[in-house]
């Protein structure tokens, strides 16, 4: 059954860039966010951590987490249930 | 001294967003407005706006917006600039095309770039209000260079690599003249040979509305007449937006280029009223001053001048301030027709000057005079001064181009055909 943390983050990646063209299905789970076929740069990078700040009361602190956390969608995946209080996430 | 001349102009505005549809909306005095409902609110009273057409802009995420397909901009030229920014970056386009020049030619360190906005309220406030959400632990990268007043030389200057005199103009409605007076004295002086001028404004209810707590916007919901400048029954100004750019050449240039010129920029004049610092004087005393002074620079007496673009807003105060200037200074000579374009355009604010100055460079180009649209009822306080109702068909010998702004600044230009 897949993971609904992992895609309302694909859903939310897809939102906040305004990738348009982009079904949040076909994101690869382990492929790097930023740099590659999504075309993120590290400004949309702190757009997207703005988002998931807010929605998940998360604190991303610096530039060096950012690039760990962003490293692909499972790192995200991973990185939010590690940081966030479990009533903020959908049940596993 | 070396000679400024205008080889480009280029206009996203209310009343068309090419020269070919300003030109036309200008000869048969067809205006831009439309009504509006801001905030969502019925109960403002503020119902009509002189708003650009062919762009989306209301969202604050520019992956938004949408804007006609003959421009394409990238996300870095898009997600540093705000919604004026978007309408400066097209209007440049055009300007450039229409001088025969590259994006490239700007790069040469000969050009400048003199800009002129409020900022942009609407990012902003929208920037400020996310990072007082995350009590001032996060904010956006861009919030600031796109929002701030000088966002519009930021950008411009980066986009087009310029490596000239770089600057942005703060002085309210005067600021676009205040950029093309300085961008005349920069290529006179020979510190530049071309100066790209521009002057952009939004339209959102974030720049329109504190001019509605100034009580100083029109609250006739009749977009065919709420903008009367000078009528007797004006009752406050149409708030507007768009972009207007105008590439300024010294002579020379132009003429090794094989530029077409629009007109010379023969002079201009400032000076302050010394009075309020939003109401105008009210004799004008320093709006006469400006253009005596602009006349002087032009070596031009006001018997010389055949038409004044008037800044007048359609305020009660502001207009009659205008009137009594214009009084002072042609009552010795002269009987210039003026006529105010923002019955056409409304009120473009930071941008009016620049918007204002171009028109005046179709005026003599194409050798007319536009009339004075919405006109009924003339206020007395106009008495002796020409205000021709429809469009004249001749071409002026020369033109002054009044602007004023809050602090009582007020800038004038004189504009006269090239070659004479």
């Amino acid at each position: 059954m897949p993971d609904p943390l992992n895609a309302r983050i694909k859903t939310m990646i897809v939102q906040t860039l305004r990738l348009e063209d982009i079904d949040p299905a076909s994101i690869k789970d382990d492929e790097p966010l930023i740099g590659t076929g999504l075309s993120i740069d590290s400004i949309d990078a702190l757009e997207l951590v703005v988002a998931l700040e807010k929605e998940y009361g998360i604190k991303i602190k610096s530039s060096e987490e950012s690039m760990v956390a962003l490293s692909s969608v499972s790192g995200l995946v991973a990185f939010i249930r590690q940081k966030a209080d479990p009533s903020r996430l959908p049940p596993a | 001294m070396p000679r400024a001349v205008i080889t480009g102009i280029g206009f996203i505005t209310s009343i068309g967003n090419s020269r070919t549809d300003v030109l036309r909306s200008l000869r048969e005095l067809r205006h831009g407005f439309k009504t509006v409902e801001f905030l969502g609110n019925p109960r403002i009273p503020v119902r009509v706006v002189g708003a650009v057409e062919g762009f989306e802009t209301d969202s604050t995420n520019w992956r938004d917006w949408r804007y006609p397909e003959r421009y394409r901009f990238g996300p870095e030229a898009l997600r540093s600039v705000s919604p004026h920014g978007l309408y400066a970056l097209c209007a440049c386009e055009q300007a450039l095309e229409d001088a025969r020049l590259g994006a490239g030619d700007l790069a040469d360190g000969e050009t400048g770039l003199f800009c002129a906005s409020a900022g942009s309220p609407f990012l902003f406030y929208h920037y400020l209000r996310q990072q007082e959400e995350a009590r001032g632990e996060r904010g956006s990268p861009m919030g600031m260079v796109s929002s701030i007043a000088g966002t519009l030389n930021f950008n411009l200057a980066a986009h087009y690599h310029i490596r000239g005199a770089v600057c942005g103009f703060v002085s309210a409605c005067a600021s676009s003249s205040h950029a093309l007076g300085y961008a005349i004295d920069e290529i006179r002086l020979g510190r530049q040979r071309r100066v790209l001028v521009v002057g952009a404004e939004e339209t959102h209810a974030e720049t329109v509305l504190p001019f509605a707590a100034m009580r100083a916007l029109s609250v006739n919901p009749d977009p065919g007449s709420a903008s009367r400048p000078f009528d007797r029954r004006r009752d406050g100004f149409v708030s507007s937006g768009g972009a207007a750019v105008m590439v300024v050449e010294e002579a020379g240039l132009a003429a090794e280029r094989g530029a077409p010129v629009y007109a010379e920029l023969a002079g201009w004049g400032q000076a302050g009223d010394g009075h309020n610092v939003a109401l105008s004087h009210p004799e004008g005393s320093g709006l006469a001053q400006a253009m005596r002074r602009a006349l002087r620079d032009a070596a031009t007496p006001p018997d010389g001048i055949d038409y004044v673009n008037a800044h007048a807003t359609s305020t009660p105060v502001g207009d009659r301030s205008e009137a009594a200037a214009l009084k002072a200074v042609f009552c010795a000579g002269g009987r210039p027709a003026i006529s105010s374009t923002k019955a056409l355009t409304g009120h473009a604010l930071s941008m009016a000057g620049v918007l204002e100055a171009a028109i005046c460079a179709l005026a003599v180009r194409d050798g007319f005079v536009p009339g004075c649209a919405h006109l009924v009822e003339p206020d007395p306080a106009c008495d002796g001064l020409r205000l021709p109702l429809e469009t004249v068909e001749a071409r002026p010998r020369a033109v002054l181009n009044n602007s004023s702004g809050f602090g009582g600044s007020n800038v004038c230009h004189v504009l006269k055909p090239f070659p004479a």
